[in-house]
């Protein structure tokens, strides 16, 4: 900017302030998000998501399985749907207050798909770009594990390994092993459309003139290819966000509806130290196994808040890295 | 062993666990815990739990209906199969001019009903002639019929004793006020309510009161018994249970309740319908109330009128506002609710309903007679009255049920076959002249157990038949029988079975040291005879009958289980020794059988190359260039050539996590050398991986069945199959057209909303969807369609069609014979009915599938249409004019083509996934439900150790698992293929 000649016509000031006008972070944020509405939208229902998040865990600390429990609501047969003070109502046989335990849960869910993604999406993301910029033994090795990975459902996958690990994890540890293990089942949904975009990266010419200037393939890998080979990424999250909430609403789920066809105790190998986990899956899938019969009994509130906090939660995530991806990629259609 | 779903087998896993525990034991304590492993003590365990009401009283023979709600119990359940249709309705001449409101009572000859002005009426129960009429001047309940003696308690309050021979008036006793709904025989005692709160036993033989006791208000409807303690209940709330004695056992008040009805027993619970529409189970232990249903209803229209009827398992009634219920009797859990009725407010629905295994017959609205499918509360058949009230309560018999009428009628629904039958009875004995009780007794495919003074009575129209007899220990008895008319008297004698003892021991396979704490098995063709468990120096001692063929041995994760064909044919067997294959060790020599395919598979690859070398020689000598395929066909094989690779990575992943891992929690392991545990890791790998690649996937349990894995995927492939054609059509479908207009203009409307549509499809959870669209469409679909023959509920009309059973071609594990694909087998036998609920339901799965899957697909598929709807050709096209529909369905469409192909094929595994939720939600019989079953059993099962119950191991979820990864496998390789055969380009681009 610097260089521009000092006595500048006035168009050329009117750019100059554009120009400096971006040079405060503060300001630049501002404009970022008023030209990208989208992440303006699911940026703030994160943050206002992360806020939540942080007074619940303020107040609630890690207390694992501790829902305000009432014997009352539990064994009621018809449990009372939202009041004024129970905004979202009540679930029985967990015996607690929807709202409540929803808001308990935040912190933990937003531990836990940060900890799955972030693992994933770096693993995915790093694993992807060295692949396709390095190409050779590198590229064949990666390749062929994503391959292998992509090739089971990740929903089986993800339960053949838990499984396997289950009995040597103590049981307070057996959510890091399933959040390790999916990350593990995820990262190559990342590493390959990561690896085809550095790959064509890999040869534009700011790479080549990068190479030619003597840049360490380390400074090259991390300056330009990763930063320029992220797009994919933003579209794949919010897919992951759904496969995370799938399998942890799809796991109390089943174990719930073979308890309840069958008789059997809850014999279901599950990622949640206790069946009332605070978890927003789990409320959901508990929802649904006990409000939701078809034809015969319907509590609504049971399954609906739980599916609405997931969902905006989802809606937000999309929107978020949506506007995400036209900030990295500028010129792409969206 | 998979825990199967039925309780018979469940108690003989539970037991085998057991022993195992005390097997477990110094030998010492195994003998002190000798007589639990007796044989005769293992059987008398073996057999199913007896789901019969708890009752003093033997249950009802198939033509009896003794007493009001047809038992002491007042259960309301009789287990004999009732009509199933209305072809067989018919009446016989007027019984009597006035209104018949109480309830029939029928024995195997006579039917006795009674007016509401105390005229009573016996009638030939085969063909509806006045055999006596007499009259007690007074509106009669419901009689109870017991010991030949007719019992009647009357509006005047006097309980009237007639000889049910004759009609003769026998005794009388005044009991002060009216006497209400109906009177009970139990040991001699008739126990009798009063309109002045009063419960009253009195000596049937008239010999007076013998006990009485007031609870304060009118008693609400019939006393009830079970297991020698009466149950009464007031108006007011106030329920009493006494014994038989007249000692109060507990009484308890309900508040804020007025009850009209008495209670039903079922199992250990009393139900209780309430005025307000409520029912509750109450403890019959000690009056605690267990749980209570709230019908939310209206007071006068939800009001319960009449007791509910149970099985035990379920209670099921109708309340005042013409609502059916079923609830779960265990925790009061709604089963289901039929509205399928007619509507009643007003009326005061007095009759009782009858519950049996095949029908729940019902008055509703007081007017038309309905039969529902138990299940289900589906209707089966109903019969109006055209504006008759209908006030009794119905009896029903086998294959019959009886009615009495406003207009003075007898109604029987009932096939003459069943009127015509002569009563067959008899006693079972040993040789020494002892009655055997619970010994089965057959006769014209009905069976009956005997009772414990060993007697038994079946019926049997005229004819020639073979009686048959045989229990536990006795010799099979057979005896041919003529019947012209009743036999009584019969004299069965059974002789017991002769043992023989089998004795041996079990060693390890490789090491020959003796194992110990496994379960020992011997079958014979009528299932198990005994049972132990080997002892610390691995010996085994059982006693087993002639015809016992097979020695079963497992229970253990360190060893495979085995079978044995031993023949005991009149003597003893000693010193078996069978020996057990550790698991985990590969079998020795397993190369042979194949080590000389190897080595030609091996020659015949080494002479491919060495000429593919040659050709390739020769083409570079001609100067062309030295490669043989083209560039197509050298990608076809560079992606064949991965598969093998990721298979062998894929079975490793397999078997580490499925089976050594569990076989290393189980310490299967503990205290051998790292270097042994390496080598066993690998030889086991290998065993595995070849009996996976090669087919030979053994046999699994899977629920009750025990079948090689390749029947079950034989059986439930082909519906997957089906499934998965009708799915994926409608996917391709509407994600192609759906995928292409959104990209066409992004951001346009269409695109928003398939934007924001596909997120929500993304985040709700595909069993939700479902499970909504079940609520809230399943239902009226089954109303219009009909529920499918297999899946969520059976479809009862249909079955009658075929005579009440599932037909030939429907095999024993739900699939279709021959092809397995129902709708074509459905063409095959020409069933139309089957083949358009299977259709209707296929599609509606296929939908659903759909709407979640495509959600999935368009997340990507919009982005590539997008690009390409950009490219210069497309513009230049518009440029000269072609019209926008045909460059976006032709020129867009044809070059998203090959990416979407590709795009299915990245989604394939999510897809899967998809589908088996969506069949395991509708309990279909196909691969992906199987897999989920055997996840969902992880925990009981030790994931991927079949533990030895006398099959080979085979591991059903391993197999689907590389089954289902084959599928994707392929599905990817073939994507792959077809789309670079669309577009060349693609090739280049190294994508």
């Amino acid at each position: 900017v610097t260089a521009l000649a000092p006595e500048a016509e006035p168009w050329e000031e009117e750019a100059l302030g554009a120009l400096r006008a971006q040079r405060t972070p503060l300001r630049r944020l501002v404009r970022t998000l008023t030209r990208n509405p989208s992440l303006l939208v699911g940026g703030t229902i994160l943050a206002v998501y992360a806020v939540l998040g942080l007074a619940a865990w303020l107040q609630y600390g890690n207390s694992v399985g501790n829902l305000p429990f009432s014997q009352s609501w539990a064994e009621s047969i018809t449990p009372p749907g939202p009041t004024l003070a129970h905004p979202f109502g009540i679930m029985n046989v967990l015996g607690v207050d929807l709202a409540g335990a929803l808001y308990e849960s935040i912190p933990w869910d937003l531990a836990l798909l940060g900890s799955i993604l972030g693992i994933a999406v770096a693993l995915g993301t790093f694993a992807g770009a060295w692949a396709g910029f390095a190409r050779g033994p590198v590229d064949w090795v990666v390749t062929s594990l994503v391959d292998l990975l992509l090739s089971v459902p990740p929903f089986f996958l993800v339960i053949v390994l838990f499984v396997g690990l289950y009995d040597f994890v103590p049981i307070g540890y057996t959510l890091v092993l399933f959040v390790l293990l999916f990350a593990a089942v995820l990262w190559p949904y990342y590493a390959r459309p990561v690896r085809s975009r550095a790959e064509s990266v890999t040869s534009e010419p700011y790479v080549e003139a990068a190479q030619a200037s003597g840049g360490s393939r380390g400074r090259i890998l991390l300056r330009h290819i990763l930063p320029n080979s992220l797009d994919p990424v933003f579209a794949q999250i919010p897919i992951d966000v759904y496969q995370v909430f799938f399998v942890l609403t799809v796991f109390p789920f089943l174990g719930c509806s073979a308890q309840g066809s069958s008789g059997h105790s809850f014999a279901w190998v599950t990622p949640f130290p206790t069946a009332a986990f605070p978890e927003w899956g789990n409320l959901l899938a508990q929802g649904v196994c006990y409000g939701l019969q078809p034809g015969v009994t319907n509590f609504w509130w049971m399954y609906f808040f739980p599916a609405l906090v997931l969902i905006l939660f989802g809606v937000a995530v999309a929107l978020t890295t949506d506007g995400l991806s036209a900030v990295f990629q500028p010129r792409v259609a969206r | 062993v998979r825990l199967p779903p039925r309780s018979g087998a469940r108690t003989l896993i539970l037991l085998l666990l057991l022993l195992l525990l005390f097997g477990a034991l110094p030998a010492g304590s195994a003998h002190r815990a000798g007589p639990a492993t007796s044989p005769a003590a293992l059987l008398a365990l073996m057999s199913p739990p007896s789901a019969l009401p708890l009752s003093s009283t033997p249950p009802p023979g198939p033509f009896e209906w003794a007493t009001f709600h047809g038992d002491s119990a007042r259960s309301g359940y009789t287990s004999v199969r009732g009509p199933s249709s209305t072809a067989e309705a018919w009446a016989p001449p007027q019984a009597t001019p006035l209104p018949i409101r109480s309830g029939p009572v029928v024995n195997s000859t006579r039917i006795f009903v009674a007016d509401i002005e105390g005229n009573v009426v016996a009638l030939n129960r085969l063909n509806g002639t006045v055999v006596w009429r007499t009259t007690v001047w007074s509106s009669p309940t419901t009689p109870t019929l017991a010991g030949g003696t007719l019992f009647l308690g009357c509006d005047n309050g006097l309980l009237y004793a007639l000889d049910a021979a004759t009609g003769r008036l026998l005794w009388t006793q005044d009991l002060g006020s009216a006497i209400l709904q109906g009177t009970l025989d139990v040991s001699g005692e008739i126990i009798a309510g009063t309109e002045g709160g009063e419960l009253y036993a009195v000596n049937d033989t008239g010999a007076g009161i013998l006990w009485s006791h007031s609870l304060g208000s009118p008693i609400a409807g019939a006393p009830a018994e079970a297991g020698g303690v009466v149950y009464a209940a007031g108006t007011a709330g106030q329920l009493l249970a006494v014994d038989l004695n007249g000692t109060p056992v507990w009484s308890e008040t309900l508040r804020n309740v007025t009850l009209d009805v008495g209670f039903a027993v079922g199992g250990a619970r009393l139900f209780l319908g309430e005025a307000n529409g409520n029912l509750s189970a109450i403890s019959a232990a000690n009056g605690s109330t267990l749980w209570n249903f709230s019908t939310a209803a209206g007071p006068f229209e939800g009001a319960i009128e009449a007791p509910p009827a149970t099985d035990g398992q379920s209670v099921d009634w109708i309340e005042g506002g013409g609502a059916i219920y079923s609830v779960n009797a265990t925790n009061g859990s709604l089963r289901w609710l039929s509205n399928a009725s007619v509507p009643s407010a007003g009326y005061l629905l007095l009759s009782a309903p009858v519950l049996t295994p095949s029908g729940f017959y019902l008055i509703d609205g007081g007017e038309t007679l309905d039969d529902l499918n138990p299940a289900t509360g589906v209707l089966r058949w109903s019969y109006p009255y055209g504006g008759l009230t209908i006030y009794s309560s119905p009896a029903v018999i086998q294959g019959g049920l009886i009615l009495g009428t406003d207009d003075g009628l007898v109604n029987y629904f009932s096939p003459p076959s069943s009127l015509a039958s002569w009563p067959i009875s008899g006693t079972v004995v040993n040789p020494n002249g002892t009655p055997l009780a619970n010994v089965t007794v057959e006769l014209n495919s009905q069976s009956v157990l005997t009772g414990a003074d060993g007697s038994f009575l079946l019926y049997a129209p005229n004819g020639s038949y073979l009686l048959l007899a045989g229990g536990a220990g006795t010799e099979p008895f057979s005896l041919p029988l003529t019947v012209t008319g009743p036999i009584s008297g019969l004299r069965l004698v059974l002789r017991p079975v002769a043992t023989f003892s089998v004795s041996g021991e079990l060693v390890d396979g490789d090491s020959g040291r003796a194992v110990p704490g496994a379960s020992v098995v011997l079958v014979g063709p009528a299932g198990y005879e005994a049972a132990t468990v080997s002892r610390a120096d691995g010996s085994f001692l059982l006693r087993a009958p002639n015809g016992t063929d097979f020695l079963s041995v497992g229970g253990l994760a360190a060893y495979y289980g085995t079978s044995e064909h031993v023949v005991v044919n009149g003597s003893a067997l000693v010193g078996l020794k069978v020996a057990l294959s550790p698991v985990g060790l590969a079998s020795a020599g397993f190369f042979d059988p194949y080590g000389i395919y190897l080595l030609l598979a091996g020659v015949g690859a080494g002479a491919l190359v060495a000429w593919l070398a040659e050709v390739s020689r020769r083409r570079r000598t001609a100067g062309l260039s030295g490669r043989i395929l083209s560039r197509f066909g050298r990608y076809v094989l560079m992606r064949a050539s991965l598969m093998p690779v990721q298979l062998l990575a894929l079975l490793a992943l397999l078997f580490a996590f499925g089976t050594f891992l569990p076989l290393v929690a189980e310490k299967a392991y503990a205290g051998l050398s790292s270097w042994t545990i390496l080598k066993d890791f690998l030889e086991g790998f290998l065993a595995f991986a070849w009996s996976m690649v090669s087919g030979d996937w053994g046999y699994a349990a899977y629920g009750h069945l025990s079948e090689p894995v390749t029947t079950y995927i034989a059986w439930w492939l082909p519906y997957t199959l089906e499934l998965m054609a009708f799915a994926l059509v409608m996917s391709a479908a509407l994600g192609y057209a759906a995928g292409l207009r959104a990209g066409w203009k992004p951001d346009g409307p269409f695109d928003f909303g398939t934007r924001i549509a596909s997120l929500l499809g993304l985040l709700i959870p595909s069993f939700l969807v479902i499970l909504l669209v079940l609520g809230g469409a399943y239902s009226s679909f089954v109303h219009v369609v009909g529920d499918t023959p297999y899946g969520i509920l059976p479809n009862l009309a249909w079955f009658d069609t075929h005579g009440g059973l599932p037909p030939g071609w429907i095999g024993i594990g739900g699939n279709t014979l021959p092809t397995g694909f129902p709708l074509v087998d459905a063409g095959i036998h020409g069933d139309w009915q089957f083949f358009e609920v299977v259709l209707a339901k296929t599609i509606f799965q296929a939908t659903l599938i759909a709407i979640v899957y495509v959600a999935i697909f368009l997340r990507y598929a919009r982005h590539s249409a997008a690009e390409h709807a950009h490219a210069l050709s497309v513009v230049a096209a518009r440029s000269r004019g072609v019209p926008e529909r045909r460059l976006l369905w032709y020129h867009t469409g044809r070059r998203a083509l090959p990416e979407f192909v590709l795009l299915f094929a990245i989604t394939l595994p999510v897809y899967i996934g998809t589908q088996a939720v969506a069949e395991a939600l509708f309990s279909d019989p196909g691969i992906g439900n199987v897999l989920l079953t055997e996840m969902t059993q992880v925990a009981s099962s030790g994931f991927g150790i079949t533990h030895g119950n006398g099959f080979p191991a085979g591991n059903l979820y391993q197999v689907t698992i590389l089954f289902l990864f084959l599928v994707v496998l392929g599905g990817n390789l073939l994507a792959d293929v077809i789309a670079r055969y669309l577009d060349p380009r693609l090739l280049s681009e190294g994508r």
